[in-house]
């Protein structure tokens, strides 16, 4: 068998296993045996207990569905936003669509109800205003980063780094007129968390799904397109319609996991990397690697973010920056060395 | 098959690139273009590559603008090797030289094949595991000419391929080894354009030498027209002897 072959089949036991952990983890007990007893009473098979069975669907299965789409879409996305920047250290953030995201969030949470009136406690509400803010933001940067010529990536970057300080300031402004219950949510929001997942919101995250899939078709354009803008060219791809696409396809997908999820740090960036390290860089392979990868992840950091302040939760977005920040700094060092041996 | 660049001119707002370039590039012709840093050369191929539409005249393959080509099409007769390519992915070199295939559909089994050939013809069959960011610059110049090929290896006859220095990094014996094999290509129907810096190879290889000059040709014939004693004093500012190579009737330029 392949290596590639062999990696994919390891990412997808991995994947069922970290599915497995996420259902089975919680204040309430719940074990292997008795979610297949659940799986099989649901399909009409003998009898189970009422309340556990509230508990793996209304709470654990969205949840967990909730974590694969997000991890998946963020991973997927980051791997398309390096290609796209031809740099491995890129992150989705860079387009803006995080920060977008999380200044309309605060300004929902803190102004909203004030505004909207009754609009304001529909559930979706809060997902709603920060998607808009996530495409608002990436749109500004792509016109900000595009001139009669093109867009230019370099720009682009430039602009994304404009926005997101901007739109950092605004959510500081927000911070500053909240009041305290206002301020803990806004504070939570960005901190990133699943763990309020329902039905309704897990079925917007299976949106993602779509963003994956359609990235996972780029993976020949997004080959010619590391290789430089004039090589794709050269190569028949239209980079200026290839841009568009995986901007738009990011911040579609980004928006939604943000909007959903909060601002779960480092996934986006430390996924792809790993699989380039593991498997190599053929987006064919990369792509559909990392969405797994993403997936799991996200799924092992919501687990363990149950485990280590159990009954409590810690914020997901914190458990992935405590440890991808490190990961960075490590991937920081190599480069450095690598750089160093050239010279 | 011919590209044509019509009294062609390309100006960025005020400042004038190039300006009336008039070239044929006919299947089974080598030409190569020479001059000194900033005549033009680089801005005169991505015009004929089409990454770059004159703003004055035409470029056109058999009479078709290349502004009207699909750029897949084009893809599928054109192959490109600009200056400085980069990559910072950690690619295999195989895998880069079979991303020169992804303008066709020739099936898996066919695109390995011919980079299976590619490798052994580049001197790089050694490598073709290694991730190409660790490469040397010759080494990595050479993966990348594989690429190139492997773009236009199935049907030779009929296709342009233009270089960008495409022996900068290579030593003495790749050098040599790298041309033989462009003019290979041209025996075999290609129209090949080439800018080099080395004269003396230039005028070793080349069917005809383009010289530029401040954005615009200078001379444009066989070699021993073009590097004459005037044409290089007046181009370069430098007075060279030029002798002729003492086993090939081409001129050799003693500075």
């Amino acid at each position: 068998m392949s290596r590639t072959n062999t990696s994919f089949l390891i990412l997808i036991s991995l994947l069922l296993i970290a599915i497995g952990m996420s259902l089975i983890t919680g204040p309430a007990d719940l074990s292997l045996a008795e979610i297949s007893q659940l799986l099989m009473a649901k399909l009409g098979f003998g009898a189970s207990s009422e309340l556990k069975g509230t508990i793996l669907w209304q709470i654990r299965f969205p949840r967990m569905i909730m974590a694969v789409m997000v991890g998946a879409g963020l991973a997927t996305t980051g791997a398309a936003i390096q290609g796209l920047f031809r740099n491995p250290l890129a992150d989705p953030a860079l387009i803006g669509v995080s920060s977008g995201a999380a200044l309309a969030a605060a300004a929902f949470i803190v102004i909203g109800a004030g505004l909207l009136g009754q609009f304001a406690y529909w559930d979706l509400a809060l997902p709603f205003f920060a998607f808009l803010g996530g495409l608002a933001s990436t749109w500004l940067v792509l016109k900000l980063g595009s001139d009669f010529s093109g867009s230019s990536v370099s720009t682009m970057l430039l602009a994304g780094i404009a926005i997101n300080a901007m739109a950092i300031a605004g959510v500081g402004i927000f911070y500053y007129l909240s009041d305290d219950v206002q301020l803990r949510s806004v504070t939570f929001w960005a901190l990133g968390s699943i763990a309020g997942a329902t039905w309704s919101t897990a079925g917007i995250a299976a949106l993602i799904l779509v963003v994956v899939i359609m990235l996972v078709f780029e993976a020949k354009s997004l080959n010619a397109i590391v290789l430089g803008d004039s090589e794709a060219r050269h190569l028949g791809v239209s980079v200026e319609a290839l841009k568009k696409r995986v901007v738009i396809y990011t911040a579609l997908g980004v928006g939604i996991a943000v909007s959903l999820s909060g601002i779960i740090a480092f996934v986006g960036l430390v996924v792809p990397h790993l699989v380039r390290l593991a498997i190599g860089s053929n987006h064919h392979v990369v792509m559909p690697a990392s969405a797994l990868l993403g997936a799991i992840l996200l799924l092992a950091a919501d687990t363990l973010s149950r485990l280590v302040v159990a009954p409590a939760e810690l914020p997901i977005g914190i458990v992935t920056a405590l440890v991808g920040g490190p990961f960075f700094i490590y991937l920081i060092v190599r480069q450095k060395k690598r750089l160093g041996l050239e010279q | 098959m011919k590209l044509t660049a019509a009294d062609a001119g390309y100006a960025i707002g005020a400042a004038e690139l190039l300006h009336g370039i008039s070239l044929d590039i006919n299947p089974g012709e080598l030409i190569i273009a020479v001059g000194p840093n900033g005549a033009g050369k680089s801005t005169m191929m991505k015009l004929l590559s089409g990454e770059i539409f004159p703003s004055l005249g035409q470029v056109a393959i058999d009479g078709i603008d290349l502004k009207q080509w699909q750029l897949r099409k084009l893809a599928r007769i054109m192959a490109v090797l600009p200056q400085q390519s980069e990559l910072n992915f950690p690619f295999r070199v195989h895998e880069v030289v079979s991303l020169g295939r992804i303008p066709h559909a020739t099936g898996r089994h066919r695109d390995l094949e011919i980079v299976e050939e590619l490798l052994v013809k580049l001197d790089i069959n050694h490598l073709a595991q290694r991730d190409f960011t660790t490469l040397s610059g010759g080494e990595k110049q050479r993966t990348q000419i594989a690429r190139i090929l492997a773009q236009i290896w199935d049907h030779q006859q009929g296709t342009f391929i233009l270089l960008d220095e495409p022996t900068s990094s290579l030593d003495l014996a790749h050098q040599q080894a790298t041309l033989k094999m462009i003019k290979e290509l041209t025996a075999a129907g290609a129209g090949v354009f080439v800018i080099l810096h080395d004269m003396n190879l230039a005028a070793q290889f080349a069917d005809r030498l383009v010289l530029l000059h401040r954005g615009g040709i200078v001379s444009d014939g066989d070699p021993w027209s073009v590097l004459s004693q005037e044409n290089i004093k007046r181009v370069f500012d430098l007075d060279v002897s030029i002798i002729s190579h003492p086993e090939r009737n081409r001129p050799l330029i003693i500075a």
